[in-house]
C-alpha cells in the first residue's frame, strides 16, 4: 500500500479532531453538569427527563394542594371543637334548667347563658378562613348564616343559611381528590323543616299555576319541568327554601331557616296540591263526609293521613276547623276552630288526645271521638248511636252548611238526683262562667251580632240546698247586664238546669256555654260544674240522661249475625283503582281478589290474606293495602289506598262484589272505603330540631316566652289593666285606603291578630309576634312601612283607646306591647319539653363529633399523602439526577483520559511527519 | 547497408531528453505534493523504433538495432471507480450533514430539556389551574393563571414563527446552492472545452491536460456535495454531469437549473431545468438535505405540534365554556376559539334527550362511521351492556378520536339535534370529514342529510400554533376565567372550583390525545425529534468515515510520495548521467575515428 505524505497528516488531523470533539463534549458535560443539552444527545433519556420533571412538578403542586386543604381542615376542626364545647355547656344547662326547684331568676340566668352560647355558636358558624367563609359551601364570599333578630331584646330569632351545599375538592394526586369543606346547613341546621312532593316525571308539567312559598310567588308554566320549578324557588333567596328534585322526581323542599316552617299556598291552579307537597299535615286533603260502613246508622269519619313524628307544631300552623251538625250535634250545625298547642307530639296518640281535648271544649264532651288510627294518622269520628247522621255532619276544614235552626232555648242539665249541696257552695271558691254566644245578643238594626264576654258566677258558701244554689245563680244573672233576661236557673226535678230563656231571640244551643272558671285539669274540688252534675243534653232529650255514647261493633269481623266464611272458597270481590292512581293517568282495570277457602282465624288473618292477593297484582301491589283498624273499640278490616306518590283519590278505589254478598260478608259492603285514597301524597315534616333552633327554643322556654300563643282576651298592660279585648271586639286594620276587620274570638291569639294584619297588608310585608309580646310589621326589603292604622271597637261599639294607643305606630312601625299572663306561668309540660330537648342537644353534639371524626380521618389521609408525595419527590429527583446529571468523577476521568491521548498525540505529532529520502540526499 | 555513424549520438540524445522530461515530471510531483486534488503524474517512457538490418550479407548480428527511449505520454494516476464512489458518498454525507445541522435549529425551537420548554410551560399552566382550584375567589391566582397561559401561548406562537423562518432560511440557502451549482457547471463546461482543444492537438490522444482535469475533478466533487450527480466520461476528454439522467453539463454545453416558484405552495419552490423545465426530485447532497428538511421533516414536526395544540385548545375550552366565571357568567372559552366548520343533523332527537340518554333508549342498535378518517364503531354489546353507552359517552369517544371535533346537542333551530363542529383545526386547510359507515348510523342519530356550514373567519385562520392565544375577554377580565362548575341551576358560587379541578386534571387524562396524555404526547414528539436528529448526525459521522476512507484510497493511488519521487530523481538523474556517459563513449569513438585513425601514415 502506498502511503502518500498528505495521507499521514490528514489522518493525524482527523484523529486529533475526534479526540478534541470528545473533550469538548466532556468539558461541556462537566461545566453544565448535564448529560445532554439537546434531544439528540440521548432521545430516550430526554424523554424520561421530561416525564420525570412533569412528575416532580405535579407532585410539588399536589403537595401545595394538600397543604392548602390541611390548612382549611385544621381551621374547620378548631372551629368545630369550639362549637363542641358550646353545645356541651348547653347540655349541662338544659339538665340544670329542667329542675323544678329553680326560681324564675335562676331560669332567666340560665337562659341568658344559653343565649350567649347561641350567639357564640352563630359567630363560629360564620367563621372565615383568610376571607373565605368555610361553612358556606361554594358561596365562600357570603356570610354563612344571616341572623334574624327582629326583637327589641336583640335576641336571635332564627338564622338563615345563606350558603349552598357545594363540596369543594382538592386534587391531592392523580385521579384522587378530597373534599375539604362542610356546608353549614348539614352541621348547624341538620334537621330543618322539609317537605316532599309526590313522584312525578322529568317531563314538562303541562299546566300552569301560581303558588306561594313563604309568601314568595312562584309561577309555573306548562313548559316547566320540576327542575325549573326548583330552580325558580332557589333563585329567590327570600323564600329561605332550598328546592331539589330527587332522583325519583319528587320536589323536595328544605328550609334554610333554622326555625321557620315552610308555608305553602296555592294561589292559582293547584300546583302544590298536584305535587302533593303538604307540609301542613295530613288533614289538608281529608275528604268531608265520607260514609262509614255502619249498618244501622250513617256517620262521618275523617281519616287523617300519616304524619311523621315527633311532630313539632309551631304557631304557624293553621287552625283546624271542625263543623259538626245534624244528629251528631243535637240537630245543630256548628263550626269551631280547634287550635293545637305549639308543642311537640311524639306520636299520633298524643296528638289525638290533644285534639280530643280541644274538641270536647269546643263542642262538648262525647260529640266526637278522636283517635290514633294506628297508621300514624288521626281519625275523627262522630259519636252517635242509633241516630241518623248525614253526610256533612262532620266536616273538617270546611264551612258549615247554612241552615242553623232558630232554637227556642238551649238547656243544660245537671244530673238528676244529685244534691248540689254536697259539693257546691261549701268553700266560697266555687265559680263557673256562663258564656253566651253571639246569637244571644239582641242586635240593633245594622249591628253585627257580638259575642259577649263570659260572665263569672261565684257560688255563695252558704248555699245548702239545690234551691239555694238556684237562687244564688238567678240573683247573679239578674245583676249582670249581659245575662239578665236571657238565662235562668231552674229546679228540674232535683236537677239543676240552666236554660236560655229568650224565646225568639235567636239563641242557639251553642250560645250557652258553661265553663269552670278555674283553669287547669278538672280536679274534683275545683270542678264546680262537674260538682253540680252538669252535662249537655239536646233540647229534645229531656226524659232521661242518655246512655254514654258508644259505637257498636256491628261491622267488626266477624260481623255479628253474619256468617263466617267457611265455604268452598273462591269468594271474590274486585278492587278498581281510578285514573289518579297511575302516574300516566290511565285507568287501571279492576282486579278481582279471590279469597282462599277455610275462613279466617281473626281480622288480622283476613287482612293478611287479602294482602297476599293484592301482592299478586301488579296494579294493586304497593297501591292498596288491607289493614285492621280499631274503630270505637272494635276491629275493622279496611281496604285503603297507600297513596304514596300515586296520586290516588278517594274515588280511585272502589270495591265491587264478584260473588254476591262477598263484600258484605267481609264487612266491606259500603260504596266507599273510609278514608280510602284520601291520604295526601307525602306530607313529610321533620321537626326543626337542629342545633340552632334547639338553643333558641331552650332559651325561650326557660324565659317563659310564648307571646304568639297568648290569648288576646288575656292581654293586659304592665300595670295589670286589661285591654278589654273581649270576644266580639272588632279590630279594624286600615292601610292604603282599604280596611279589613278582625273579630276577636274566644281563642284568638296574638298570632291570629298578626296573621290578620299581614293578610291586610299583603305579601310584601311581614308581620311577626316578637318574643317580648310586640307585634312588628316590617318590610323584608327594609323600606319604611307607612299608612297603617288600627282601630278597636268594643262590644258596645265603643273605641278601645288603651289598645289603640298601644298599637300606635312609632316611626312607621307598628308596635304592640303587652305584659303577658303566660309569662308568669310555668307548666309542668314545659319542663317535660326541656327534658325532651336534651335528645336534640345530644344529636347536635353527635353531629359535631362525627364531623370532627371525618375531619380527623381526612387530615390523616392528607398527612399520609404528604409523606407519600415527599417520598415520591425524593425518589423522582433521584431518578432524574441519575437520568440527567453527569457523574462528575466519570466525566473528569474520561476527560483526563482524552487529554492524555491528546497530549500524546501532540507530542508525537512532529514525528508523524516523517523525514523523507530527501533528508538524506545530498 | 551500414548503420549510421552518429546513431549512437542520436540514441544518447534521446536518452538525455527522456531523463530530463522524467526529472521535470518528478519535480512537478514534488512541487504539488501538498496540492489539494492533485493527482501524481507519471512519465510513460518507451523504446523508440529500432532500425532493422535485414539481408543475407549481414553477418555481424541479425535483428534490429535500438534507437533509444522516448516519452510517449505524461498521465495522471487516478482511479475513476473510487472517484465515482466518492461522488456518491459525498452526496450522502452532505445530505445527513445538512439535516443534522438543520435539526439543531429544530431542537433549539423546542428548547428541551429546559425550564423554558413547553413541557415546563404546560406544567406551569396546569399548576396555575390547581392554584386557582385552591383559591378560586382570589384575583392573584387568576393573574398567575393568565400569565402561565400567556407564557405558553407565546412560546407556541414563537415556535410557529421560527418554524416558518426555518423554511424561509432553507429556501434562501437553496437559491444560494443552485447559484453555486450553475457556476460550477458552467466552469466545468469551459474546462471541458479547453481539454478538448488541448487533447485534440496531440497525436493519437497522447496529449493529456492533466492539471485541467484535476481542476475539473475538484469542481465535480463540489457539485457532488451539492447534488446527487453522476459523471460520464466522453471520448474527447470532456465529461458530462448528469442529475437523474438529465445532463447539467454535456461536454461543452451547460444546462442551467433554477429554483421555481410553486404556485400550489408559495413557501415551497422547487428545482427544475431552466429550459426544459424538467422538475428534479433531489434526494441527496446538500440540496437533498434541505428539501428533505423543508418538505418532510419540518412539516412532520409542525403537524405533531399542531395536533397537540389543537387538542389542548379544544379540551380546555370545552371544559371552560361549560364552567362559570367569578362574574356568574358562562359560555366563554379560555383560549381563542375558531369555529371553522359545522355538520348539523336535520332530524330532531326525541324530546327530552340529554347526554345521559343511552343509545339504547334512542332505539340504537349498533353502527359505525368515520370522522376525520377515524372509524368509530359501536357494537351491540356496548349498547346493551348494563353500563350502556350514553350519547355523552359516544360524543366523548368521537372527540378523543379526533383533535378538532366537538360534538354536542344543539337546540338553536328549535329542536334538538346532533351537531359536529370543527374548532381550531391544525391548519386552515384541514376540513371536517364525516362519512357514514356500513350501517345506517347517521340515520339513527338523525344525521342523514346533515347540513354543512363553513365559517369564514376574519382575519383568516392559519394554524393552531399561530392562532393559539388567550381569549381577549379572559385577559381583559380575569373574573371571566371559569373555576366553577355547572349544576344546571346557575352560578354555584365563588368557592366552586370544579371546573378548575377538571381542567387541572386534564394533565392526567390518558386519552387526551391519541390515547396518551398531553405530556406523554409532547414527550414522544421531543424524543422523536431527538431520535431523527441523532440518526442524521450518526449517519453523517458514518458517512464521513466512508468518505475519509475513499479519500485515503484516492490518496494512496493519486497522492505524491516524496520518497518515491526522490528515488525517481535519483533514478532519472542517474539515467541522465549514464546517457551523457554513453554520449561520451560515442564521442570518444568518433574522436578515435576522426582524430586517431589514419595517424599511422603520419
Amino acid at each position: 500500500m502506498r502511503i502518500p505524505n498528505t495521507l499521514l497528516t490528514s489522518n493525524y488531523m482527523a484523529d486529533l479532531q475526534r479526540v478534541q470533539q470528545d473533550m469538548a463534549r466532556l468539558l461541556r458535560q462537566t461545566s453544565t453538569g448535564k448529560l445532554y443539552e439537546r434531544p439528540r444527545d440521548n432521545p430516550s433519556a430526554v424523554s424520561t427527563s421530561l416525564n420525570l420533571s412533569r412528575v416532580i412538578s405535579s407532585t410539588t403542586q399536589y403537595t401545595r394542594n394538600v397543604d392548602n386543604g390541611l390548612g382549611r381542615l385544621n381551621f374547620t376542626e378548631i372551629t368545630l371543637s369550639e362549637v363542641n364545647t358550646q353545645i356541651q355547656r348547653v347540655r349541662e344547662l338544659t339538665v340544670q334548667g329542667s329542675s323544678t326547684v329553680l326560681t324564675r331568676d335562676d331560669r332567666t340566668a340560665i337562659a341568658q347563658e344559653i343565649n350567649q352560647l347561641l350567639e357564640h355558636t352563630v359567630t363560629l358558624s360564620n367563621s372565615n378562613f383568610s376571607g373565605r367563609y368555610v361553612f358556606s359551601g361554594f358561596e365562600t364570599l357570603t356570610e354563612s348564616f344571616r341572623i334574624n333578630s327582629n326583637t327589641s331584646d336583640g335576641f336571635t330569632n332564627s338564622v338563615t343559611y345563606q350558603g349552598d351545599f357545594g363540596k369543594i375538592g382538592r386534587n391531592i394526586g392523580i385521579q384522587r381528590d378530597l373534599d375539604v369543606n362542610f356546608d353549614g346547613h348539614s352541621i348547624f341546621l341538620d334537621h330543618t323543616w322539609q317537605a316532599q312532593g309526590r313522584q312525578m316525571s322529568g317531563q314538562p308539567l303541562g299546566y300552569s299555576g301560581t303558588f306561594e312559598i313563604n309568601e314568595r310567588l312562584i309561577v309555573v308554566n306548562p313548559a316547566d319541568t320540576l327542575a325549573d320549578v326548583a330552580r325558580r324557588i332557589n333563585s329567590d333567596t327570600l323564600t329561605e327554601v332550598k328546592a331539589e328534585v330527587s332522583s325519583d322526581f319528587r320536589l323536595q323542599l328544605t328550609s334554610l331557616n333554622s326555625s321557620k316552617s315552610i308555608k305553602l299556598r296555592d294561589l292559582a291552579g293547584t300546583v302544590l296540591e298536584d305535587m302533593e307537597i303538604l307540609p301542613q299535615g295530613a288533614f289538608n286533603k281529608a275528604q268531608t263526609g265520607v260514609t262509614l260502613p255502619l249498618t244501622d246508622s250513617t256517620g262521618a269519619i275523617h281519616d287523617g293521613g300519616p304524619l311523621v313524628y315527633p311532630l313539632n307544631l309551631t304557631t304557624n300552623l293553621q287552625d283546624m276547623v271542625i263543623t259538626l251538625g245534624g244528629a251528631a250535634n243535637d240537630g245543630f250545625t256548628e263550626t269551631k276552630a280547634i287550635k293545637l298547642d305549639a308543642v311537640t307530639y311524639n306520636n299520633a296518640a298524643e296528638l289525638a288526645a290533644e285534639i280530643q281535648k280541644k274538641a270536647d271544649l269546643a263542642f262538648g264532651e262525647d260529640k266526637l271521638i278522636v283517635r290514633d288510627d294506628g297508621l300514624g294518622g288521626i281519625d275523627i269520628e262522630t259519636n252517635v248511636q242509633n241516630s241518623s247522621v248525614l253526610i256533612g255532619d262532620l266536616m273538617l276544614g270546611g264551612t258549615a252548611p247554612d241552615g242553623t235552626a232558630d232554637t227556642a232555648s238551649a238547656v243544660i242539665f245537671g244530673y238528676a238526683g244529685q244534691t248540689a249541696a254536697g259539693f257546691a257552695g261549701t268553700d266560697g271558691n266555687d265559680r263557673f262562667t256562663i258564656d253566651l254566644g253571639p246569637d244571644a245578643y239582641i242586635t240593633r238594626p245594622g249591628e253585627e251580632p257580638i259575642d259577649l264576654s263570659p260572665v263569672e258566677i261565684n257560688l255563695d258558701a252558704s248555699a245548702a240546698t239545690l234551691q239555694d244554689i238556684i237562687d244564688d245563680i238567678n240573683r247573679q244573672v239578674l245583676d249582670n247586664k249581659y245575662l239578665s233576661g236571657l238565662v235562668r236557673a231552674e229546679d228540674d226535678g232535683g236537677r239543676l238546669r240552666i236554660v236560655t230563656t229568650a224565646t225568639g231571640t235567636k239563641v242557639g244551643i251553642d250560645d250557652l256555654v258553661l265553663r269552670n272558671s278555674v283553669p287547669g285539669p278538672p280536679v274534683l274540688a275545683t270542678d264546680t260544674l262537674g260538682g253540680l252534675g252538669f252535662y249537655v243534653e239536646a233540647t229534645t232529650g229531656e226524659s232521661a240522661p242518655p246512655v254514654p255514647a258508644q259505637v257498636q261493633n256491628t261491622l267488626a269481623w266477624p260481623a255479628p249475625g253474619v256468617g263466617t266464611i267457611i265455604g268452598p272458597g273462591n269468594e271474590s270481590f274486585s278492587i278498581d283503582l281510578g285514573p289518579g292512581s297511575s302516574i300516566d293517568g290511565t285507568d287501571p282495570a279492576p282486579v278481582t281478589i279471590t279469597l282462599p277457602a277455610g275462613g279466617f282465624i281473626d281480622e288480622n288473618d283476613m287482612a293478611a290474606k287479602i294482602n297476599n292477593q293484592i301482592a299478586l297484582s301488579p296494579i294493586l301491589k304497593n297501591a292498596v293495602i288491607a289493614v285492621v283498624v280499631n274503630r270505637g273499640g272494635s276491629n275493622y278490616v279496611d281496604i285503603q289506598t297507600t297513596n304514596v306518590g300515586s296520586g290516588v283519590e278517594a274515588s280511585d278505589l272502589t270495591l265491587a262484589d264478584v260473588d254476591a254478598g262477598m263484600l258484605a260478608n267481609l264487612g266491606l259492603a259500603a260504596p266507599t272505603i273510609p278514608g280510602g285514597g284520601t291520604q295526601p301524597g307525602i306530607g313529610e315534616i321533620t321537626e326543626a330540631d337542629n342545633m340552632i333552633n334547639t338553643m333558641i327554643q331552650l332559651r325561650d322556654e326557660l324565659l317563659g316566652y310564648s307571646a304568639a300563643t297568648s290569648r288576646l282576651s288575656d292581654l293586659h298592660d304592665v300595670n295589670g289593666v286589661s285591654y278589654d279585648l273581649a270576644p266580639g271586639t272588632e279590630i279594624r286594620i286600615s292601610s292604603d285606603g282599604t280596611t279589613s276587620s278582625f273579630i276577636v274570638q274566644r281563642f284568638s291569639t296574638m298570632q291570629d291578630l298578626a296573621d290578620a294584619i299581614e293578610q291586610q297588608l299583603g305579601v310584601s310585608l311581614e308581620v311577626e309576634v316578637q318574643r317580648d309580646g310586640r307585634i312588628r310589621v316590617f318590610n323584608p326589603n327594609n323600606t319604611v312601612v307607612n299608612d297603617i292604622s288600627i282601630e278597636a271597637y268594643g262590644l258596645k261599639g265603643q273605641r278601645l283607646s288603651t289598645f289603640e294607643e298601644r298599637m300606635s305606630g312609632i316611626s312607621g312601625r307598628l308596635i304592640y306591647r303587652s305584659e303577658l299572663a303566660s309569662r308568669t306561668t310555668y307548666e309542668d309540660e314545659r319542663f317535660q319539653h326541656l327534658t325532651n330537648r336534651i335528645g336534640n342537644v345530644d344529636r347536635a353534639l353527635e353531629k359535631v363529633t362525627s364531623t370532627l371524626a371525618i375531619i380527623g380521618s381526612r387530615t390523616r389521609r392528607l398527612d399520609m399523602t404528604l409523606t407519600q408525595n415527599d417520598t415520591l419527590t425524593v425518589n423522582t429527583l433521584d431518578l432524574q439526577n441519575k437520568n440527567d446529571n453527569v457523574d462528575m468523577a466519570e466525566a473528569i476521568i474520561k476527560l483526563k483520559e482524552r487529554e492524555n491521548v491528546l497530549n500524546a498525540a501532540l507530542g508525537t505529532g512532529s514525528r508523524i511527519i516523517p523525514s523523507t529520502l530527501f533528508d538524506y540526499l545530498r | 547497408m551500414l548503420r549510421g555513424t552518429f546513431l549512437g549520438l542520436e540514441t544518447s540524445k534521446k536518452g538525455l531528453l527522456t531523463a530530463r522530461a522524467a526529472l521535470d515530471v518528478t519535480g512537478h510531483n514534488i512541487a504539488n505534493a501538498n496540492t489539494e486534488g492533485y493527482s501524481r503524474q507519471r512519465v510513460n517512457i518507451s523504446a523508440s523504433d529500432p532500425l532493422s538490418f535485414p539481408g543475407a550479407f549481414v553477418t555481424i548480428r541479425p535483428g534490429q538495432v535500438g534507437t533509444g527511449a522516448t516519452v510517449t505520454s505524461i498521465t495522471r494516476i487516478r482511479s475513476i471507480f473510487i472517484e465515482s464512489q466518492l461522488h456518491q458518498e459525498n452526496g450522502r454525507s452532505t445530505l445527513y450533514q445538512t439535516m443534522s445541522d438543520a435539526y439543531i435549529r429544530v431542537e433549539d425551537i423546542f428548547n428541551e430539556p429546559s425550564e423554558n420548554g413547553l413541557n415546563s410551560l404546560m406544567d406551569n399552566f396546569f399548576n396555575a389551574w390547581e392554584d386557582l382550584s385552591n383559591d378560586p375567589e382570589s384575583a392573584s391566582t387568576r393573574t398567575n393563571l393568565a400569565q402561565a397561559g400567556l407564557a405558553m401561548t407565546e412560546f407556541v406562537n414563537e415556535q410557529d414563527r421560527r418554524l416558518d423562518r426555518e423554511v424561509m432560511n432553507i429556501n434562501e440557502q437553496l437559491q444560494d446552492r443552485v447559484d453555486r451549482l450553475n457556476q460550477l457547471n458552467s466552469q466545468i463546461a469551459v474546462i471541458n472545452k479547453q481539454i478538448i482543444q488541448i487533447e485534440s492537438g496531440g497525436d493519437n490522444g497522447q496529449m493529456k491536460a492533466n492539471d485541467l482535469m484535476d481542476q475539473r475533478d475538484r469542481m465535480i466533487e463540489e457539485v457532488s456535495n451539492i447534488i446527487n450527480a453522476r459523471v460520464q466520461f466522453n471520448n474527447d476528454g470532456s465529461v458530462s454531469v448528469l442529475v437523474q439522467g438529465h445532463p447539467m453539463v454535456s461536454g461543452v454545453d451547460f444546462h442551467e437549473i433554477r429554483l421555481q416558484q410553486n404556485q400550489q405552495d408559495l413557501t415551497r419552490p422547487y428545482i427544475e431545468f431552466s429550459k426544459s423545465r424538467i422538475r428534479l426530485d433531489i434526494r441527496s447532497g446538500e440540496l437533498g438535505g434541505m428539501l428533505q428538511m423543508r418538505d418532510v421533516e419540518l412539516p412532520t414536526v409542525r403537524l405533531e405540534q399542531e395536533k397537540l395544540v389543537t387538542a389542548f385548545t379544544n379540551r380546555v375550552n370545552k371544559l371552560h365554556i361549560a364552567g362559570y366565571g367569578l362574574d356568574g357568567l358562562q359560555g366563554r372559552s379560555f383560549f381563542t376559539d375558531y369555529r371553522t366548520e359545522q355538520y348539523g343533523g336535520s332530524t330532531a332527537l326525541p324530546a327530552g334527550t340529554t347526554l345521559d340518554t343511552t343509545l339504547d333508549q334512542l332505539g340504537f342498535t349498533s353502527g359505525d362511521f368515520f370522522i376525520q378518517g377515524q372509524r368509530i364503531e359501536i357494537t351491540p354489546g356496548e349498547v346493551l351492556a348494563s353500563t350502556a353507552i350514553t350519547l355523552g359517552d359516544l360524543f366523548q369517544r368521537i372527540e378523543q378520536a379526533t383533535q378538532d371535533v366537538r360534538v354536542s346537542i344543539d337546540g338553536s333551530l328549535g329542536f334538538d339535534r346532533v351537531v359536529f363542529e370543527q374548532y381550531n383545526p391544525v391548519d386552515a386547510d384541514t376540513t371536517l370529514k364525516i362519512k357514514d359507515g356500513s350501517s345506517n348510523f347517521f340515520e339513527q342519530l338523525g344525521l342523514d342529510n346533515a347540513t354543512h356550514q363553513t365559517f369564514f373567519l376574519d382575519p383568516p385562520y392559519r394554524n393552531s400554533l399561530a392562532n393559539f392565544g388567550l381569549n381577549p375577554q379572559v385577559l381583559s377580565d380575569l373574573d371571566s376565567i371559569a373555576a366553577a362548575g355547572d349544576d344546571g341551576t346557575g352560578f354555584p358560587g365563588p368557592g366552586d372550583n370544579r371546573t378548575a379541578l377538571a381542567i387541572a386534571d386534564l394533565r392526567n387524562d390518558n386519552k387526551a390525545l391519541l390515547n396518551s396524555s398531553f405530556g406523554e404526547y409532547y414527550q414522544g414528539l421531543v424524543s422523536s425529534i431527538g431520535a431523527t436528529a441523532l440518526t442524521a448526525q450518526r449517519s453523517h459521522t458514518t458517512q464521513t468515515l466512508v468518505v475519509e476512507q475513499l479519500v485515503e484510497r484516492r490518496l494512496e493511488i493519486s497522492g505524491v510520495n516524496l520518497d518515491e519521487e526522490a528515488v525517481n530523481i535519483v533514478k532519472y538523474q542517474s539515467a541522465y548521467e549514464a546517457n551523457a556517459r554513453a554520449l561520451n563513449v560515442v564521442d570518444e569513438v568518433l574522436d578515435l575515428i576522426v582524430n586517431r585513425l589514419g595517424t599511422v601514415g603520419r
